[in-house]
């Protein structure tokens, strides 16, 4: 009998262990959980994560932390959510942008190496208009490339999302681009295109609305034209399928080594936000373009991405290394 | 008059190392990144250099600084010394105190957090320096850090547990040390 | 217009908007207080808390924490040279002279004074600007940012008069810390030495708090005494110095009035910050004053200048915000995202169809202001007292204000370590007379005009003919070049009498 009560006491043993073990996955979460936003407090993610923080709050029943962390091009919320302790209570966007374009647009080890982040989901992606001054005598991308002259765009910086569009929009369609850079934000780019700082600019809704009176979206980096500005063709009708796919994805993602099972809590909870139909509504009320991926949705907008940035590089060497004077 | 090589003198001498530093690494920078380099760089330098000098030969100096002054010093007002030479500065001796004792809260707390060490801290200061009683010391320390972490924690700001490997929980040690 | 307006005022005679006028008030004026800590942090904070509040109850939260913030920051750069944020350095260089002499309570009065008188014409300001507010905005691009901040820069050779070499080399020094970090226009870094934490610069709240606080901390710990010298402090009268404090800003009318157009002005410009406006407004007051020898060593003007305009700035600052969703300082940015979450659209629509909101916003600011300087006019008396405890029981305290509060603002241990080598930094040159407004002057300034510089050239394809042709640009220029060429013609003169230059 002993070694049969041995193995009973054994069996029991590991019972009492996996039981333990679920039980405590079942308990998850039970502490607040912090939701990592790299950008400043009052950002467009910074809104997004209070929105879905709301419903996870409901859904999970602990509090939902969102906590800004801006610096860097979005780069420093990155490192911390993808440094922090793998325990599911640090989470976040990590804006994953930036971090292509330090490794495939510049050639260096970026701080983060995305391949290994665990995805939890893709919540939206942000589609950007072609936006030139009201009075510009330009009001297609077509009339652009007529014009055989090179273009002055306004953006952020070199290697931001929208300086790649940009870029990409140009070899695309065909006319060169210059750019005018250093706007801290996207809606100083689009009021430098409405004073006629800049000759046409990039930017989604909520960047260009509050100047909409003095500039003319003309292109739409979508597969479909837009439900907010209707007559305005998007890259899927005009043939450039490489470009609707150039827009800053916006991921929940854990720390690498987080326990598989929160990471799939967490993606559950947010599948069921996504199907809200008030959540819905309030972003696309907000302007927020809802475009719901699991891991491997994601994985494969980032792929696209990973390629268009590999053949901008040139472009980017070109642009940090000449000497400059004009 | 024998000219007086001192703090002055290094100090300033340690500003003009800096800048040379930057004007040099600035040279492997696109051409109109280098022009604010250069503009403030080269004078900087060159005001720098005048200091130096004005070391050994403060006529020099002090021409310069009433040439400047009478352009642009407004209304002819006497040379103002700052505030530490009115009264005479205090000597080294406190000061390097005053530093060591920031700079050793500081290393500590990074060590070991914003739970543990302000308390230590404000108790030890106030006994050693300011010859308070060690009750009301402790009581005034572990107060005072009391109301500042709840504050904090209520703020939902996560409170520096020091980067030493976690050892309680939240409170001391493990805490996330940013990239350098 | 006038409904909205009613509209607006009689929501704040709702009980439940006064409570959150003033907790606002209460919160703005501690965050202001303790240094480090300073609008952003408090607004941040306050943000998550609004949900599903009303938005107008909201509004008056934050229209609370703004505008109290500014007084809560002068309390201790005049009782204890340590800024509570970095605009209020300027206040340190009169307020902190007068406190030593034993007028603290006076000072502090002073600023309460000032902040409300800034706030209301502040507000007044941008009641009167609100239908030419595009114009305005439109008319400042980068070439036109670029003179008036080259004008800035001068001022380092005004600001340090007393001692012209050292102060043009801070000036230098400051332009070249500022220049450490990533250039987005130009996708290189330049002086990071490799290092992540300097990526975005050397930043500015534990460079500003380390290079004033800290290193005051460590010069008063080893001065050891009080503020004011302990034996005369009986005989100070705290509570006629409130009424003093208050007489001499309303005696001085055209000093406030230049102050609040200064900072109110500076508002509306997107980008310009909060420092800037202080700044500027005492340099200019340091100028026009009656008593220059006074400035620095405890002139009533420098506090009223710098302070006034301080607070100006908030009702200037919020007339782009509200106008185009481009927030003209920092804190407007996430006033900004409160709007948003609340599904508020800032721009033409928000002035169309919820002007109430705005004025109730206005209002907000200046009822909040009034309440904060009533409340800190009431207090002064005790305050002011401060000045007379001795440092060596107040220096450690201000000391772990200082960790906690550069901490937090982006909780980064590195930001407290920051603080402690600018203090070092910053007693060094002070010991050896570099003025540090200097310094301040030339790190906030400094990439501003190189940006709006590289700016201009990208926009005019490198012609520098774009500095000069646009009028605004051209005035400012010439504003510029007159305000430097000027006391070398005059001294001229003077050297030369009967010479007709």
């Amino acid at each position: 009998m002993k070694p049969i009560s041995l193995a009973v006491t054994g069996a029991a043993a590991m019972a009492a262990a996996l039981s333990f073990n679920t039980g405590a996955r079942a308990a998850y979460p039970e502490k607040p959980i912090n939701f990592i936003v790299p950008f400043g407090a009052g950002s467009s993610f910074g809104a997004l994560a209070r929105k879905i923080g709301q419903y996870w709050e409901k859904d999970l029943k602990v509090s939902i932390v969102v906590q800004p962390l801006p610096g860097s091009g979005g780069r420093r919320g990155g490192i911390r959510i993808n440094k922090s302790k793998p325990d599911g209570y640090t989470i976040g966007w990590t804006h994953f942008v930036p971090f292509l374009s330090d490794v495939y647009l510049r050639g260096k080890k970026a701080a983060v190496d995305i391949t290994k982040v665990p995805i939890i989901y893709q919540v939206a992606a942000s589609q950007f208009y072609l936006i030139v001054p009201k009075k510009s005598p330009y009001k297609s991308v077509a009339d652009m490339k007529k014009a055989g002259k090179s273009f002055k765009f306004s953006s952020t910086g070199v290697g931001a999302i929208t300086w790649v569009q940009a870029s990409a929009l140009g070899a695309t369609a065909g006319f060169p681009v210059n750019y005018v850079l250093g706007y801290k934000k996207l809606g100083d780019a689009a009021l430098a295109v409405a004073k006629g700082d800049a000759e046409a600019g990039i930017g989604g809704i909520v960047h260009f609305r509050s100047v909409r009176d003095d500039v003319r979206p003309i292109f739409f980096f979508g597969p479909k034209r837009d439900k907010f500005f209707p007559d305005v063709p998007s890259a899927g009708e005009l043939g450039y399928d490489q470009l609707t796919n150039l827009g800053a994805p916006r991921v929940i993602t854990a720390p690498p080594g987080t326990p598989k099972a929160y990471v799939e809590r967490l993606r559950e909870a947010t599948k069921k936000v996504m199907a809200d139909a008030a959540f819905q509504e309030w972003a696309s009320k907000t302007g927020f373009y809802l475009n719901p991926q699991g891991p491997q949705g994601t994985w494969k907008g980032l792929n696209d991405k990973i390629e268009i940035f590999k053949k901008l590089r040139p472009i980017v060497e070109a642009a940090t290394t000449k000497k400059t004077k004009k | 008059m024998k000219p007086r090589i001192g703090g002055d003198f290094w100090f300033t001498a340690f500003l003009g190392l800096f800048v040379v530093l930057c004007l040099f690494e600035g040279r492997n920078l696109p051409e109109n990144l280098q022009l604010a380099t250069n503009i403030a760089g080269y004078t900087t330098l060159v005001l720098i250099v005048l200091l130096l000098v004005g070391t050994f030969k403060p006529d020099l100096l002090s021409w310069t600084e009433m040439a400047l002054q009478d352009l642009w010093g407004g209304s002819g007002e006497e040379r103002r010394p700052p505030p530490e030479e009115r009264q005479g500065p205090p000597p080294w001796r406190g000061i390097l105190k005053s530093m060591s004792y920031a700079v050793g809260f500081l290393a500590l707390a990074f060590a070991f957090g914003f739970y543990l060490i302000p308390p230590i801290f404000l108790a030890f200061y106030l006994v050693v320096e300011a010859e308070a009683r060690p009750f009301p010391a402790i009581a005034w320390g572990v107060g005072a850090t009391t109301v500042l972490t709840t504050g904090m924690r209520l703020a939902n700001v996560e409170v520096w547990a020091g980067a030493i490997p976690e050892f309680i929980p939240g409170y001391l040690g493990g805490s996330f040390i940013p990239p350098i | 217009m006038f409904e909205a307006m009613a509209m607006a005022l009689t929501r704040l005679a709702d009980p439940t908007a006064l409570g959150m006028l003033l907790l606002g008030v209460v919160v703005g004026t501690t965050f202001g207080a303790l240094p480090g800590l300073g609008s952003i942090v408090a607004l941040s904070l306050a943000l998550p808390f609004t949900f599903g509040m009303d938005p107008i109850l909201a509004m008056y939260l934050f229209a609370g924490i703004m505008s109290s913030v500014t007084f809560g920051g002068s309390v201790p750069a005049i009782l204890l040279n340590t800024p509570g944020t970095p605009p209020n350095a300027a206040t340190c260089f009169d307020g902190y002279p007068m406190a030593q002499k034993g007028e603290g309570a006076r000072a502090v009065s002073i600023s309460a004074t000032a902040c409300f008188v800034g706030s209301l014409c502040g507000a007044i300001v941008t009641l009167l600007l609100l239908p030419v507010v595009k114009p305005i905005v439109f008319a400042f691009g980068p070439p036109e940012f670029f003179w008036l901040v080259v004008f800035g820069l001068v001022m380092i050779a005004f600001a340090s008069r007393a001692n012209m070499v050292k102060g043009l080399v801070g000036g230098g020094i400051g332009v070249m810390l500022s220049l450490v970090g990533y250039s987005e226009i130009y996708g290189t870094f330049r002086f990071t030495l490799g290092s992540d934490y300097l990526w975005d610069g050397i930043p500015l709240v534990p460079f500003v708090v380390g290079l004033f606080a800290v290193s005051e901390l460590i010069s008063y710990s080893a001065r050891g005494g009080a503020t004011v010298a302990r034996d005369g402090a009986a005989r100070i009268n705290w509570r006629g110095q409130v009424g003093m404090g208050i007489r001499d800003v309303l005696s001085r009318p055209g000093q406030w009035i230049r102050a609040s157009a200064i900072g109110a002005g500076i508002g509306i410009i997107p980008g310009l910050g909060g420092g800037v406006a202080s700044f500027m407004s005492y340099f200019v007051g340091m100028q026009r004053t009656k008593e220059p020898e006074l400035y620095g060593k405890g002139s009533i003007d420098g506090i009223i200048a710098s302070e006034t305009a301080n607070d100006a700035k908030e009702g200037g600052a919020l007339l782009p915000t509200v106008a185009f969703g481009l927030p003209g300082s920092p804190d407007m940015a996430i006033l900004l995202g409160a709007f948003i979450l609340h599904g508020l659209e800032p721009g033409p629509l928000m002035l169309r169809d919820h002007l109430d909101l705005v004025y109730a916003l206005l209002f907000g600011i200046v009822f909040s202001q009034l309440a904060t300087s009533g409340l800190g006019l009431v207090a002064t008396p005790w305050l002011a007292r401060l000045s007379v405890l001795p440092s060596r029981w107040i220096a450690p305290f201000v000391l772990v204000l200082v960790f906690l509060g550069t901490y937090m603002v982006r909780t980064n241990i590195w930001d407290v370590c920051m603080a402690v080598v600018a203090g070092i930094f910053g007693y060094l040159l002070r010991r050896y007379g570099f003025p540090l407004i200097t310094i301040v002057i030339g790190y906030i300034l400094g990439p501003l005009a190189e940006k709006s510089y590289l700016q201009s050239m990208q926009i005019s394809d490198g012609s520098l003919m774009i500095f000069v042709t646009e009028p605004i640009s051209a005035i400012l220029m010439a504003g510029t070049i007159i305000t430097i060429l000027a006391p070398i013609i005059a001294a001229l003169r003077r050297r030369r009498p009967g010479d007709s230059t």
